[in-house]
């Protein structure tokens, strides 16, 4: 079940070029390409006549041609020549996806066309600021439901177990989780107070000595998470600490898509407040990011399957309390979307 | 019925704040000023990147000036990557003496009761100043007794204090005067520093029944209604305006759910610059809903909540028909729910870029348009339908 009104990723902007190529989002097959004016278009994949993608055919001009009957449709999925003579069908047109890009992505809106708004797009306070370095991450694919993904992005505590080389230490296992419910999502998020810097910030902080840190862990409505963590020097942190010149804030973004039920592709980068021009520092973090989500893809990919085939209940701990607040938020959302839908079409 | 647009010269431009500029408005045609009421505005059609856009301005001097309207308007540059104020900075950017505009009759329920003897409380914060500036130039001829607070940030953006000073002096005692500035720069004069809390308005006003006009940025006015109704004001003794897009200031106070701001400074003090985007960084417990909020998106002439009120919109020409619902304003609003996307420019009724064929039933005007629409067509941005409704959309 997914969310359709909602901004999805479909891809990389750098993914899209002027050739045709079918991605799946929500479990439909679209048409993607880029026009020669440099404008990303989405079409249904499928031709209305015989149903053969489109992602089949060739681009003509502005138009994409089928690659069977050379049925040739609009950036607006119009039928714009059909074989046969006469006029067009009435009927021959494919559905087009609304889709925007920004932050190098290419977004994509799954649901009503009449109430997409490029606003509602995540907002991304130093994205393009000169004080801020990016790591760039690339794409993954997880054999496993998005919603799993979400709730590791709500879960602190598997850090510990999980990324036992990067990101964990001692407090990880067992400080309390203050979880928060936002108008947009859900936050779980903890102080540890006066402990060693993890391993993989210990590399990058730019203070000696220890520090407090932050897990803030956030995932908004309904698959796209902020995973911030602060560290600064221990005594300036906290929910009322001053924090200190050197506190150091790395802001990773990340999209899961689902593709199917059952796979989804993963888009991530990160943000962070030094050394914005250090392309080594960048590389660096890349590395080890992408090394930690490759522990959590064979996590989850496991778990898809236990859970698949489960022969007695799983339990929930106390851990567990924001994913299953924000799935338990996100399925009313589903279930209100679907009874407006049903509504219409009746 | 009120007059349509006239154009009007610039006679005077000049700085009254680092950020507030005064226009000096006489009729091109040599024409008598307008009448209006202190604390109403002017509305102006003001050149925009996607045609002309309708902008309003309280007037700021008194309404029975023999010699021009004046406006003041504060320059809303964009922060943070948001687009500039257009109506502000063209004025300030591009509309030079002698230049003419197009101006449209004083409007706007917010006015000075002048029937009332109550001792008066202004209540100003910013740029809300300028509705009633004009409002104390009326009173400066009356008996009552007045109050005028203003809040500022500091002395360089703080407009008209001298004008308002001559009129509290030249008052015999009558009208007093608090300027208070949250953040004075050296050299300021401030009467109090901080915010207008409880002590300061328990000591500057005596034990009265006291009307209230209060005009500025949404938040002070959020926190002046909180801090009048928590002094057991009426709210019906609480007249207030909104500059821009406004609302209801009691529903306004009773939606924030947290009693007080957050304890916790946005941006922590000693935190590097580069965090300055970052609100609220340090706790996220600060953004806590009690409840999820109804999400956007879903236009409400689509979700399950139609009012059964026998009221419906038929675009005949779009072949949609939609129930009202409470969920929107006006029928300009329940077309664009439905998807459709009907010419306006400036939703309120002045500029007749909504008006359409009314092919069959009535319409309800919930604000007076500028001009009524002739018999066979209506305004969608100002109305509602009263039954059944054919609309040439």
């Amino acid at each position: 079940m997914f969310l359709k009104n909602a901004w999805y990723v479909a891809a990389w902007s750098s993914e899209i070029e002027n050739s045709l190529r079918q991605i799946l989002v929500l479990g439909e097959k679209i048409c993607v390409f880029r026009t020669a004016q440099g404008e990303v278009i989405a079409l249904e994949d499928a031709c209305p006549h015989r149903k053969l993608p489109l992602s089949k055919g060739r681009i003509k001009g502005d138009t994409v041609e089928c690659g069977y009957h050379g049925l040739t449709f609009d950036c607006a999925g119009q039928c714009v020549w059909a074989p046969g003579g006469g006029r067009i069908p009435s009927a021959a047109k494919v559905r087009a996806y609304p889709v925007h890009e920004k932050y190098g992505l290419v977004w994509i809106w799954m649901g009503n066309a009449a109430i997409a708004d490029v606003d509602d797009i995540i907002d991304i306070p130093n994205f393009d600021s000169p004080d801020w370095g990016i790591n760039r991450g690339a794409a993954m694919e997880l054999q496993c439901n998005y919603l799993l993904m979400t709730d590791n992005l709500l879960d602190p505590t598997h850090v510990a177990w999980v990324h036992e080389t990067s990101f964990a230490q001692a407090a990880t296992k067992d400080t309390p989780l203050k979880v928060t419910r936002t108008d947009d999502g859900v936050i779980v998020h903890r102080w540890m107070m006066d402990v060693a810097p993890a391993p993989f910030y210990a590399k990058i902080v730019e203070f000696e000595g220890n520090c407090d840190r932050l897990q803030h862990y956030e995932v908004r409505y309904p698959c796209s998470a902020l995973i911030r963590a602060i560290f600064t020097p221990a005594g300036t942190g906290g929910p009322e600490g001053t924090l200190h010149e050197k506190t150091f804030v790395m802001d990773s973004y990340n999209f899961m898509t689902p593709t199917t039920e059952t796979e989804t592709r993963y888009y991530w980068f990160q943000l962070r407040n030094i050394r914005p021009d250090d392309a080594e520092l960048s590389a660096m973090m890349s590395e080890d990011v992408r090394h930690a989500f490759e522990e959590d893809r064979a996590v989850l990919n496991a778990v898809q399957i236990g859970l698949r085939e489960k022969t007695s209940p799983h339990i929930d701990l106390s851990i567990d309390a924001g994913q299953l607040r924000f799935r338990r938020q996100l399925e009313a959302m589903i279930a209100e979307e679907q009874a407006v839908d049903a509504k219409m079409q009746a | 019925m009120a007059e349509t647009f006239r154009r009007f010269r610039v006679m005077r431009k000049h700085p009254e704040s680092s950020v507030i500029t005064s226009f000096h408005l006489v009729p091109s045609d040599g024409g008598a000023l307008w009448s209006a009421r202190p604390g109403q505005y002017l509305t102006l059609r003001i050149p925009g990147p996607e045609g002309p856009v309708l902008r309003t301005y309280s007037l700021s001097n008194a309404v029975d000036a023999a010699d021009c309207h004046r406006i003041s308007v504060k320059r809303e540059a964009g922060l943070n990557g948001r687009p500039d104020g257009i109506g502000s900075v063209w004025l300030h950017d591009h509309l030079a003496e002698g230049a003419e505009i197009e101006v449209a009759a004083p409007r706007g329920a917010f006015f000075l009761d002048e029937d009332s003897t109550r001792p008066v409380l202004l209540l100003a914060g910013g740029v809300g100043l300028t509705p009633l500036l004009s409002m104390l130039h009326r009173l400066a001829q009356s008996n009552r007794k007045v109050w005028l607070v203003h809040a500022v940030e500091n002395g360089g953006v703080q407009p008209l204090r001298a004008e308002v000073a001559a009129l509290a002096a030249a008052s015999a005692g009558r009208i007093t005067v608090c300027n208070v500035l949250r953040n004075p720069a050296p050299g300021d004069h401030a009467d109090a520093t901080g915010v207008v809390d409880a002590a300061l308005l328990q000591s500057l006003l005596p034990l009265d029944d006291y009307q209230v006009y209060l005009c500025g940025p949404v938040p002070f006015m959020v926190a002046m209604w909180r801090l009048l109704t928590g002094l057991g004001i009426a709210p019906e003794r609480i007249a207030y305006e909104f500059f821009g897009r406004g609302g209801s200031l009691p529903k306004l106070a009773a939606d924030q759910v947290a009693p007080a701001p957050p304890a916790i400074p946005r941006i922590p003090v000693n935190a590097p610059k580069s965090l300055g985007k970052l609100d609220f960084l340090t706790d996220p417990d600060v953004r806590k809903i009690a409840e999820p909020a109804a999400r956007k998106a879903l236009p409400a002439a689509l979700t399950m909540a139609d009012a059964e009120t026998g009221n419906e919109v038929v675009f005949a020409r779009s072949g949609v028909t939609v129930a009202w619902n409470s969920g929107v304003n006006s029928i300009l609003e329940l077309a664009e729910s439905a998807g459709l996307d009907p010419a306006f420019v400036c939703r309120s009724g002045i500029c007749n870029s909504c008006r359409c064929g009314l092919k069959d039933g009535q319409v309800e005007y919930f604000s007076e348009p500028l001009d009524l629409p002739g018999p066979g067509q209506a305004l969608i941005c100002c109305s509602r339908p009263n039954g059944r409704v054919v609309l040439d959309l």
